[in-house]
């Protein structure tokens, strides 16, 4: 049984003739320990479709199934990295992950919960500037606190909305690298929304394509497999005889959903 | 370069400023020059220094009785008006903080209350003062001891200066930025703790304008009422002096009214821009207690942890 899966979900916004269609009838399964990247370019309902996920949209129509179980609210189960980090700024980097970790483990002793803290904090390299405030951060590293605070409460799944996306290309591709060693260690089941194919193929063992619909909504297209073995860095992965090939045919596809969704857009 | 420094520093902050309160005083004496009365040989508008002279007395002993010549020092009078600007606007913060949170956080709250407190809040501490009469008479039917003027000054003052914080802290709910709720979604986090740990720190910095904003109106009012009143307090002086033609205390008491209304500004200010770390202190004192307690209590060992972490995640998903 698939961990996580999506049937013929539906979600648009707005009623009547104002109404829009954002995802439509997107079916999806994520299995346990997999790492699934999907890949859109902006407005093609990457954030819905990751909300949907997350319990934090209601579907329209269709179901969110957790274990074979429908979902109908977010939980901590389903751990969310947003993308632009969602810090509170009035706590420390300490303080923040402690804020996520207190309520999903009450049965943990106070120095048991700073202790599981600063371990994931370690993680993220942050050990240095764990009782900085957001503020004091830069963006890469507010990502990492992020990050740190989500895998902390130890979700099922790990559900991550480009988040890398506002960082600066250097910056983004540390994290990149480090957020592939992390889960080579942990397998944990990820799926990553990004609009960075190279980020896809680096990190997924699956990169679906999100693909614009003709006026009626995006649908998921087929999975390509990345046969690229592990451990990976963006070194090792720009220079196997498969990612340039996998990457040509993944933008191909992108590019030719989005021509075809824009001409039926002028030709209406 | 450090002097030039320091000269920046004196030229802005003495310099400058002292040119400005000297223009001022030639205002003053210009004024009280041209009111000249030649028959009494006095100014209608006393000078700087007749003001000065007539109400020393006030001045020279701030804080004390002088029941045989029958007055009583500035300070004293200050004294009484701040105390009732501290119960009026005590109450009234009291009261806006858990009203702003509704009217930010229900829609149907606001929908309800939104209009009325918009008509209310223009309503001047002249009108609010002989209707919060109606409130002491009402009360006085039941408890004779209570100080009717005093009370009247207190709701007068209540009613004027709730609305900055009931409108600023409702302001700041709004402003709540939706990921914090999503991240309270995730977590499950309960409503207490969606308050005490989201909800209320996101809004605080909207709160103590709201609070400084609303002191700076009750110390209006408390000259009003006062003056209404006619009792006791700073306006009540300023009253009685102009009431029996000694204005040259009547003008210091004005000036004595600005400086207090002044520092309790500058006062505000500070609490407000470290609004934060003043209500950390509870938090912080929270921590150190659950820290006692961890250290007193048996700890887990680290073999425990994944084990209750399964566990957790078993009756998640049951």
């Amino acid at each position: 049984m698939p961990l996580l899966e999506l049937r013929n979900v539906s979600k648009g916004y707005g009623k009547g003739l104002m109404r829009t269609e954002v995802i439509k009838d997107m079916n999806l399964s994520v299995e346990e320990g997999e790492f699934v990247a999907i890949v859109g370019y902006s407005g093609t309902g990457k954030t819905t479709l990751i909300s949907t996920l997350a319990g934090l949209k209601t579907p329209d129509s269709g179901q969110v199934l957790m274990r074979g179980e429908s979902v109908k609210q977010p939980g901590p189960d389903r751990g969310m990295v947003f993308q632009n980090y969602s810090l509170l700024p009035w706590l420390s980097v300490r303080e923040n992950v402690l804020f996520a970790v207190q309520p999903v483990l009450p049965n943990l002793s106070y120095a048991e919960q700073i202790a599981h803290c600063e371990k994931y904090i370690a993680m993220v390299k942050l050990s240095h500037a764990i009782d900085k405030k957001p503020s004091e951060l830069s963006g890469g590293m507010r990502q990492r606190v992020s990050l740190a605070r989500t895998l902390a409460t130890q979700p099922k799944v790990l559900l991550m909305d480009e988040p890398l996306s506002a960082l600066d290309a250097l910056t983004r591709a540390t994290l990149q690298n480090e957020i592939v060693s992390i889960w080579e260690r942990d397998r944990r089941t990820v799926v990553l929304i990004t609009n960075d194919v190279d980020e896809a193929i680096l990190m997924a063992d699956r990169v679906i394509p999100l693909l614009p619909g003709k006026g009626q909504g995006s649908t998921l297209g087929e999975p390509y497999v990345v046969d690229i073995d592990r451990p990976r860095t963006r070194e090792s992965v720009a220079h196997h005889p498969s990612f340039k090939p996998l990457k040509k045919a993944i933008i191909q596809l992108l590019l030719g959903a989005r021509r075809e969704s824009q001409e039926l857009v002028a030709v209406s | 370069m450090n002097s030039t420094k320091l000269k920046k520093m004196f030229v802005d902050n003495v310099a400058l400023p002292s040119i400005g309160i000297a223009i001022c005083l030639l205002l003053w004496c210009f004024l009280s020059w041209a009111t000249w009365d030649a028959n009494t040989s006095s100014s209608d508008f006393p000078s700087p220094i007749t003001t000065w002279t007539d109400s020393a007395k006030y001045f020279a002993t701030p804080f004390s009785h002088n029941d045989s010549e029958g007055f009583d020092g500035i300070g004293l009078e200050i004294w009484r008006s701040l105390k009732l600007v501290a119960m009026g606007y005590g109450m009234a913060i009291l009261a806006a903080v858990p009203i702003g949170f509704l009217l930010g956080g229900s829609y149907r709250f606001s929908r309800m209350f939104d209009p009325i407190f918009q008509i209310l809040r223009p309503i001047s501490p002249l009108a609010w003062f002989p209707l919060a009469g109606l409130i002491v008479i009402a009360i006085r039917r039941h408890n004779k001891e209570i100080d009717a003027t005093q009370l009247q000054c207190i709701f007068t003052i209540a009613m004027c200066s709730i609305w900055p914080t009931i409108l600023n802290t409702a302001v700041g709910v709004r402003a709540i930025p939706q990921d914090y709720l999503n991240v309270a979604k995730v977590l499950r986090l309960s409503a207490f703790k969606l308050f005490s740990r989201i909800l209320l720190p996101a809004t605080i910095p909207y709160m103590f304008t709201g609070f400084r904003l609303s002191l700076g109106i009750a110390w209006l009012v408390i000259v009003a009422a006062e003056m209404l009143s006619g009792k006791s307090g700073i306006g009540a002086f300023v009253n009685n002096q102009y009431q029996s033609g000694t204005y040259g205390p009547m003008i210091a008491a004005v000036i004595v009214i600005g400086l207090v209304g002044f520092v309790l500004d500058r006062l505000m200010n500070v609490i407000e821009k470290n609004a934060t770390l003043i209500l950390s202190c509870p938090s912080l004192v929270i921590r150190f207690f659950q820290q006692l307690r961890s250290q007193s209590s048996p700890s887990f060992s680290n073999e425990t942890v994944p084990a209750l972490i399964q566990k957790e995640s078993c009756d998640a998903s049951a």
